[in-house]
């Protein structure tokens, strides 16, 4: 019995050993960027973020901002908080989150309220598909990890006690000593947002190959199962943005709502989609509900060709640039930079006034562009 | 509560143990044990709290009506009591596993339009159920003589066996828990089960887990299959769902272990097996030992009393025997699963025992390697049946497998295939990804299977020595770095 407890012992012993510094090693390495844990030169500064859904959630935890910007990749690469606390000296925090919907953002809202009670501004950019019904959440995304301010077990595990956390620890060590970027990236800023600089030349390396990113994109809106096909506005959705607004009232919070521009043949995505009806229809919705600044439409800043990256990286994501124009309109900070028809805000009384006019902006861009449209259909046919 | 996650293995495991074995070196040997049915009840609850009621509510009855029968002596009203409780747990069972399927059924006969009622599967009701008929029966027998309310809780939830078997047998479990020198820690024990918890846990985290990722797109996902791919799809369902249950068994031994309870082995390399009733005796042995001793042996009897004597056909054994094989399979088959799919798999086997029977009757002899060939593709084939959803995907894997749909082989073997037959083989990378990888997880899963020993008689092999030190290590720490979402067990759909 004696030798059988010493084989216990001593397996237990290497066991618990073995799981404390493989957690320990993963933790210091802080692969995935989660602990924001210390780190060195040729050994850990370079990561491999994936994960942004944990990510955001340490980073409201740690930063505690005051001033937060919520909404899909499309605000996460447009927004620039630095150029927002250039403009009103406030320091800002880009939360927002790929294909996350009202739902979700309303959740990291109230994650961010409970980290920090003095959030003081609250940005967030809307995306029609967004309020699609039966959306699928993100796989990422995780409720019960915003019920906690610590980890929850799972993240804590699975970033310190997997193979991929561990494999990932050894190609950030392999990157970091051999200064090489075979594994690491740099996607994402201190501030939270996706830095557009690592996006484009990628685009344009596509672009070379004969890959154009305004089409090739296009695939996850009017692509088979995309966002525009088989469109229903939602009420969950709704309902928690209407959730939103409230939370934002509670709090006396400020709120800046607005609708995110896009390049011209996202808006004819719509059209060709068969639901511009329903597009008008969720304006008109979130109109009622609260005083909307509306980016979308056929203007200055939306009808550039699609085949250059000056603007947009494709025809649903702006860039930089375009994000600080809506800041200035929307504090009213340089507005005379500004292209004059970019971005109205609207109320009940210019609605329909207003939807009238993309209409015949729309209606303009059409005759001017049937080569782009028929290349969109010509690549997304839609059954009739 | 999953057996492989690390929820389980790093806190509650260890904290159920520490806290069993303090308790009894205080001597509060009553309080340990309700401190493992309590424990028992959280791992059970941690699913779905919702079900904790029927499963304790299933409990008390059972455990009443056991009483009764144990205490009742006029025999009229024995036999009542243990109508009823057999009609109560079959009611519970059958109202839970076979509603949505008769309707279904029914719909399809008689063109009605009844809808169904989504009633959700409690977990481990059909092993739970079973263990509790057998106790009424026995009890009725007047083969138990007393049982404690609390050593019936024990057994019915003892946490390593509740939720998918072992189908384990009151007089092999209800003295364990009350044996004195079970109470005491025992290194030889907990050693033993942490040998065979990572060789469990490996089985599962590794190599099902990873087969399953091929099973599920044949079956599952691609709307057909080539030949290649159909032979991958199903050997893969076949090698994950014995690595997926002998898995789960090593790990529920293991686990029963640590608190000195043995729990009856379940497998013996069912796949060594060279002829259809081999394997079932060596394949989830206590339910083939349960279905022997209370539905084969029962209606054998029923049918040589009630049909054959009466009808003077009292000489024909060996058809009154297969009829009782054939029903018996075809129960087996319908407590697998609600479906005519899982009708079709128990009357597969149930007509493949007769063959048998009739076969070994004659004395004829096969080769034993062909012998095994043959047995092992009939149940690879039989779990065709098993695995799909539909006759549909049944007809669609047989289908590939069977070269209607073409072959279609990856480009790299262009150069090993003949000149006269590549003109009937599509060279392009398959549509089930990773094929190559798949063929060569099959062949180790075939050679683990076949050429090395089981977890059960390695567990005879154990030794404390430092390389069974080496080797569970390696087992439980590649298996925990390898566990992703925790994919439940196969055997908790049953």
């Amino acid at each position: 019995m004696k030798t059988y407890k010493r084989w216990f012992h001593t397996t237990i012993f290497l066991i618990l050993l073995l799981i404390a510094g493989i957690m320990l090693f993963n933790y210091i390495i802080d692969p995935h960027n989660i602990f924001k844990t210390k780190t060195y030169s040729r050994f850990n500064v370079k990561k491999i973020e994936l994960n942004e859904y944990l990510q955001q959630a340490r980073a409201i935890v740690h930063q505690k901002p005051e001033v937060i910007f919520l909404g899909s990749s499309r605000v996460r690469i447009g927004l620039d908080p630095q150029y927002y606390e250039l403009l009103t000296g406030e320091p800002a925090y880009n939360a927002g989150l790929s294909s996350s919907t009202p739902s979700i953002q309303l959740n990291y809202l109230k994650y961010a309220l409970k980290n920090n009670p003095n959030v003081k501004t609250v940005v967030l950019g809307l995306d029609f598909a967004a309020f699609k019904e039966n959306t699928k959440r993100h796989v990422h995304y995780d409720e019960e990890r915003l019920q906690t301010k610590w980890y929850t077990f799972d993240d804590w595990t699975q970033q310190t006690l997997s193979i991929s956390a561990t494999k990932a620890s050894l190609k950030v060590m392999y990157d970091n000593w051999f200064t090489t970027i075979k594994y690491t990236t740099d996607n994402y800023a201190l501030d939270g947002r996706q830095k557009e600089e690592a996006l484009l030349p990628i685009r344009e390396q596509l672009l070379g190959n004969g890959e154009n990113f305004y089409y090739v994109h296009l695939q996850s809106y009017i692509g088979e199962d995309g966002f525009y096909r088989n469109y229903k506005l939602s009420d969950e959705q709704m309902d928690d943005f209407k959730k939103i607004i409230a939370l934002c009232k509670e709090n006396e919070i400020e709120l800046f709502l607005f609708i995110n521009p896009a390049h011209a043949m996202q808006w004819e995505a719509i059209q060709l989609a068969g639901i511009w009806d329903e597009f008008e229809q969720w304006k008109q919705e979130l109109v009622s509900l609260a005083p909307i600044w509306d980016f979308s439409g056929f203007h200055a800043v939306s009808i550039t060709p699609p085949d250059r990256f000056d603007d947009y990286i494709d025809q649903s994501h702006y860039r930089k640039h375009i994000g600080n124009y809506i800041f200035q309109r929307m504090l009213h900070k340089n507005e005379e930079q500004v292209p004059l028809d970019f971005g109205v805000q609207l109320s009940e009384y210019n609605i329909n006034e207003h939807l009238a006019v993309i209409r015949d902006q729309k209606a303009n861009w059409e005759a001017d562009n049937s080569d782009i449209i028929h290349r969109m259909q010509e690549m997304y046919p839609m059954e009739q | 509560m999953l057996f492989n996650s690390l929820e389980y293995m790093l806190i509650f495991l260890p904290i159920v143990v520490i806290v069993y074995y303090f308790l009894n070196s205080l001597k509060l040997f009553g309080v340990s044990q309700i401190w493992l049915v309590f424990s028992s009840l959280f791992f059970y609850a941690r699913w779905n709290i919702n079900l904790l009621p029927l499963l304790l509510f299933s409990i008390l009855l059972n455990y009443g009506l056991g009483h009764l029968l144990i205490s009742e002596r006029a025999s009229s009203r024995r036999k009542l009591i243990l109508v009823l409780g057999i009609s109560f747990n079959i009611v519970l069972l059958g109202y839970f596993k076979y509603t949505d399927f008769l309707i279904d059924t029914m719909n399809a006969w008689f063109g009605t339009n009844i809808p169904f009622l989504h009633i959700m599967l409690p977990l481990a009701i059909s092993f739970f159920t079973f263990q509790q008929i057998a106790f009424l029966v026995d009890s009725y027998r007047g083969e138990i003589k007393e049982v404690s309310f609390w050593s019936y809780l024990l057994f019915i939830a003892f946490f390593p066996q509740l939720i998918a078997g072992p189908i384990v047998h009151h007089k092999e479990m209800m003295p364990q828990f009350s044996r004195l020198r079970n109470k005491v820690i025992n290194y030889k024990n907990i050693s033993l089960g942490l040998f065979i918890f990572s060789i469990g846990l490996f089985k599962k985290v590794i190599l099902a887990d990873r087969l399953a990722v091929w099973a599920t797109t044949g079956f599952d996902q691609l709307d057909s299959l080539s030949l290649l791919e159909g032979w991958i799809a199903s050997y893969s369902y076949t090698f994950q769902l014995y690595f997926d249950f002998s898995g789960y068994m090593d790990m529920a031994m293991g686990a029963a272990l640590f608190f000195n309870i043995k729990l009856p082995v379940n497998f013996n390399s069912p796949y060594k097996a060279t002829n259809i009733q081999e394997c079932w005796s060596r394949w989830h042995m206590t339910l083939g030992n349960f279905l022997y001793r209370y539905v084969y042996l029962p209606l054998n009897r029923f049918l040589s009393r009630k049909i054959f004597t009466p009808l003077g056909l009292k000489q024909y054994v060996q058809t009154r025997t297969s009829i009782a094989l054939l029903l018996l399979f075809l129960i087996s088959g319908i407590w697998h699963g609600a479906g005519w799919t899982f009708v079709a798999w128990g009357v597969m086997h149930g007509v493949a025992q007769v063959i048998h029977r009739w076969w070994e009757k004659k004395g004829y002899r096969m080769n034993k390697v062909l012998a095994w060939f043959i047995t092992f593709n009939f149940i690879n084939a039989s779990l065709i049946f098993f695995r799909a959803s539909s006759f549909e995907d049944v007809g669609k894997v047989l289908k590939g497998m069977l070269g209607m749909n073409g072959i279609i082989l990856p480009p790299y073997s262009l150069p090993l295939i003949p000149d006269s037959i590549r003109a009937y083989i599509t060279f392009a990378p398959l549509p089930l990804s990773q094929g190559s990888k798949a063929i060569l997880l099959i062949i180790v899963s075939l050679i683990i299977c076949l050429c090395f020993k089981n977890s059960v008689q390695l567990l005879e092999k154990f030794k404390p020595k430092w390389y069974f030190i080496l080797f569970t290590i390696v087992l439980f720490i590649v298996s925990i770095l390898y566990i992703k979402n925790e994919a439940v067990f196969l055997y908790f759909n049953f």
